[in-house]
């Protein structure tokens, strides 16, 4: 028995990424978790209108952070539409009214709670999501989740059984150019992820009586951005990965942080700013800022256009390098020739 | 000392899988002191029965008769090394399994490293090693513990020929030492030089005995000829042909050439029966799928290497570089139409990385390298027909949805299954045998009529009969003006080429006919009453020994240095000289300072 546990530490040793998950993991697993696992937002960005806004602000209770460029003049259906702030608070009336913004759920229900702790000084009306359903906010989010599952782990997984089988040597010695074995590749993992994205949102919208208030061509360009990520990244896995195995615990290591850190579980604004800062650097994050703005806030482009630009630059900027790697495998003499050059 | 008490073997052993009879009544001696080899095709059942024999699965009927598990090595088809481990971890386990420990693993461990030539690689892991050197590797794990038994499936599949050659010396080596030696191996030269062969097929002996005993045993008779009569039972042999029929030998002609020739005779003569008993008496016995078609005319033999067609393949000095290594140093080679070539070498002489640069796969660091008399492209592929060694079949797709693709790829159309897959077509990949595998690999790789045929192994673990079926349409292919490239560790399968290149060391080291590239090199071969006394005096002093039977042969070594490392001994027997193997020659290059 000696022997054969010698032999198994050996052989741990030597397989890298499996140590890696072993004791990477599970502190990476315990400081994210520490950090990021927190429904309560303590800071909630706030809009204050109407003329008698400086008063109010003052008598705000501390969680109420207003910036301080307010314009005591926006409209705050617009401001929480926009996303600009969670609370709009407009003065004018009798009480005065504050406006929730239900697509931020943690932010809302804090905002809620406070409030409610100055008994009757205002009146509150829950925009978007009026009960505060979760599955209002969780079902738009999680039609990225399951794309990013498919896109990533099924598009890596073809194309390694490809490299395994020896079949991807067969296509390179055959006339095809290599923008069609790229793009003949690809196409059908685009097309069933798009069928599974438009079910997906059907069944969602159906099932949990979610509201579509947006456009959904928008939408659906969005999602289409946001597969030419995940299927890119599916590519890379796979050009790094030699078997099955690898490809799948890569694509899981690549889903993890997305699940945890893209805002969709624990709301980014009460994390840490390291940690949020992490999140927005991952996909995830602006699908489901996009998705719930569309579906619920029925936002538009003039506020979603920078989420839907940096969906753009990182489709542009993975897919780019997924297909040069890819590439590379497929006709050797280009890249040479490129690097000679 | 009983014979019989440590005679291992199986007796009438009957395994079922479900429904499945994968061993029939399979009687198997293994005898101390002797190789015993089994061949046989894919599913003929050589594994199972090893397998029986080890232990590792329980018959149905039958005895087993195996030394306990202590005393019993066994080497699985897929290399039994661990990949992670070094190779000097690998061996360190092994000993602490078997109980080998200090001075006794010390002095095993460095005999089996300096036979296996794996010394200077101790501290490699396993899988980094080449396949011929974890296959040695594999090999020294189940010697560690000196068996009494040693069970061996297809130790040499896919090993190249020096390593073969080597493994081939240390399989030698354990039956000199008194152990009971079992291989299953699809390689027949092989079989040649063991002691005793059995033949099995779909589960049954088919034919057993010594090598001599088996060729004489082939029902009917074998003729060579350069016009074969019946088709239906002729195959190639590089330039003529050879003709099978079911009757006896005229008195004064030739027995079976060789265990080969002998296989597929076999294999004929059981269709024989099997067609007479299914088919009314005088109809065709070309019907059966296995058969050669008739359709393929016995066109003779057209002058190969018109010297003055287009070269398809023109490399000239070319060169390919990894960082510090060359792997591919200024070689040379053309391809004429209609010409077969055969690219032999070592694993790591660089046959791998020349046929990449051809396929456009890998460019080349300096030289010139024209296909067709263009510029490697696309449009050159579309020109070429390309089987690797894995066949590069898409396991999930049916045998047709293969050849559809393949079709669309090259822009060809409606390329026809082989005839051994009739009626197959939406069997997916997985589904069908490894010899049906090859045969559609081939078809898929012929649909576009390609001008030059490139073939990676083409017929590595491949049943004779297979193999000369293969062979078949490779030449037929070649008569109407095609050029063949092929890469073998096969010598019987170099001996069907037009042309041989002998790569050593990423050079082109000879060119030329099988003879050509043995030229005078010669073995010598040592008759004595104490084969293993005179095999152990004659490593013991350092030469490069092997074993044919009960002969010893020894390479690159004179007369005298034979004869006085077994006077040391104090043995005396017969020396004489004779030609070498082709393997031989390249063992010698490879070994043996220049």
């Amino acid at each position: 028995m000696k022997g054969m546990i010698l032999k198994e530490f050996r052989e741990l040793r030597r397989d890298r990424r499996t140590m890696a998950m072993l004791v990477a993991l599970p502190i990476v697993l315990l400081i994210v978790f520490g950090y990021a696992a927190n429904f309560t937002v303590d800071e909630i960005p706030t809009a204050v209108i109407g003329e008698r806004a400086d008063q109010i602000e003052r008598a705000l209770p501390e969680i109420f952070t207003v910036a301080d460029d307010n314009d005591p003049d926006a409209d705050p259906r617009q401001l929480l539409r926009d996303n600009v702030v969670d609370l709009a608070i407009d003065s004018s009336t009798q009480p005065p009214t504050a406006y929730l913004d239900g697509s931020s759920l943690f932010a809302a229900q804090s905002a809620d709670a406070a409030l409610a702790r100055g008994g009757d000084a205002v009146e509150v009306e829950i925009l978007f999501n009026p009960d505060l359903d979760t599955s209002w906010v969780m079902v738009p989010a999680l039609i990225g989740l399951i794309l990013t599952f498919i896109g990533t782990i099924i598009t890596s997984i073809g194309l390694v059984k490809e490299r395994q089988n020896g079949t991807l040597e067969q296509l390179a010695v055959m006339p095809l150019r290599p923008w069609d074995v790229i793009l003949g590749k690809i196409a059908p993992y685009f097309i069933l992820a798009a069928i599974d994205m438009l079910i997906v949102t059907l069944v969602g919208v159906w099932l949990f009586d979610v509201p579509f208030a947006g456009n959904p061509w928008l939408f659906a360009a969005g999602a289409g951005l946001y597969l030419f990520v995940v299927l890119g990244l599916g590519v890379l896995i796979s050009t790094v990965s030699q078997t099955q195995a690898q490809a799948i615990q890569l694509a899981i290591m690549m889903l993890l942080p997305q699940i945890l850190l893209s805002g969709f579980i624990f709301p980014l604004d009460a994390m840490p700013t390291v940690i949020a800062w992490i999140g927005r650097c991952l996909p995830l994050t602006y699908f489901v800022e996009m998705s719930q703005g569309i579906f619920l806030r029925g936002a538009g482009l003039t506020s979603l256009w920078p989420v839907f630009a940096v969906l753009l630059g990182m489709a542009f900027t993975v897919f780019t390098a997924a297909v040069l790697r890819f590439r590379r495998d497929l006709a050797p003499r280009a890249h040479q020739k490129a690097r000679a050059s | 000392m009983t014979a019989d008490a440590r005679t291992w073997g199986l007796d009438s052993v009957t395994v079922r899988y479900g429904s499945h009879v994968a061993l029939d009544q399979v009687t198997l001696q293994a005898t101390p002191g002797e190789v015993r080899a089994l061949v046989g095709g894919d599913g003929a059942g050589k594994t199972t029965a090893l397998r029986a024999l080890a232990g590792a699965l329980r018959p149905a009927e039958g005895e087993v008769r195996a030394p306990s598990l202590a005393h019993l090595g066994f080497m699985p088809t897929a290399a039994g090394v661990w990949r992670d481990l070094s190779v000097d971890e690998n061996i360190a386990f092994a000993g602490a399994v078997y109980g080998v420990r200090g001075a006794t693993l010390r002095e095993r461990r460095a005999t089996l490293l300096e036979g296996t030539g794996l010394a200077g690689a101790t501290a490699r892991l396993a899988g980094a090693l080449s396949g011929g050197m974890r296959q040695k590797l594999a090999f020294s794990l189940a010697m560690l513990h000196r068996p009494e038994l040693l069970i061996l499936d297809e130790p040499s599949t896919g090993v190249d020929p020096v390593s073969r050659i080597d493994l081939w010396r240390m399989i030698s080596q354990a039956a000199a030492d008194g152990a009971a030696v079992v291989m299953a191996t699809t390689y027949l030269d092989e079989a040649e030089r063991a002691s005793h062969v059995l033949a099995l097929d779909a589960g049954r002996v088919l034919i057993e005995g010594t090598p001599a005993q088996v060729r004489a045993a082939v029902p009917g008779h074998v003729a060579t000829t350069e016009t074969p009569a019946e088709l239906a039972y002729a195959w190639r042999r590089g330039a003529s042909w050879r003709q099978w029929s079911p009757d006896s030998p005229a008195s004064g002609e030739a027995p079976v050439a060789d265990l080969e020739d002998a296989m597929v005779a076999a294999a004929f003569a059981k269709l024989a029966v099997a067609e007479g008993e299914s088919a009314p008496a005088g109809a065709p016995v070309a019907s059966s799928s296995i058969v050669r078609s008739a359709r393929a005319s016995a066109v003779p033999r057209r002058q190969t290497g018109d010297a003055d067609a287009a070269p398809l393949i023109r490399a000239s000095a070319v060169s390919r570089r990894f960082g510090d290594l060359t792997a591919v140093d200024d070689v040379s080679l053309t391809v004429l139409p209609g010409e077969i070539v055969g690219l032999l070498g070592a694993n790591g002489a660089g046959k791998t990385t020349l046929i990449r640069m051809i396929l456009g796969l890998l460019p080349a660091s300096a030289g010139e390298l024209e296909l067709f008399g263009e510029v490697p492209s696309r449009h050159t592929r579309a020109r070429q027909g390309y089987v690797p060694q894995g066949l590069g079949l898409w396991a999930a797709l049916t045998a047709r949805e293969n050849l559809d693709f393949v079709d669309a790829a090259f822009g060809s159309r409606g390329t026809a299954l082989p005839e051994a897959l009739t009626g197959a077509g939406g069997r997916t990949v997985g589904q069908i045998g490894l010899g049906g595998q090859r045969q559609l690999a081939f078809a898929a790789a012929l649909g576009h009529e390609p001008q030059l045929l490139v073939l990676d192994e083409p017929t590595s673990g491949v049943d004779p009969l297979s193999r000369a079926r293969l062979w078949d349409v490779i030449h037929e292919h070649a008569d109407r003006g095609v050029g063949v490239l092929v890469t073998t560790h096969y010598m019987q399968e170099a001996e069907q080429c037009d042309r041989l290149v002998l790569m050593s060391r990423g050079r082109d080291v000879a060119a030329g006919s099988r003879d050509d590239i043995v030229g005078g090199v010669r073995a010598l071969e040592v008759e004595v009453e104490q084969w293993p006394a005179a095999f152990r005096a004659l490593s013991e002093a350092g030469l490069l020994v092997s074993l044919a039977g009960t002969r010893v042969r020894v390479i690159g070594a004179s007369t005298g240095q034979v004869r006085d490392a077994l006077g040391i001994a104090g043995l005396r027997g017969g020396i004489h000289q004779v030609p070498a193997t082709l393997e031989e020659v390249m063992t010698a290059r490879e070994r043996l300072p220049a």
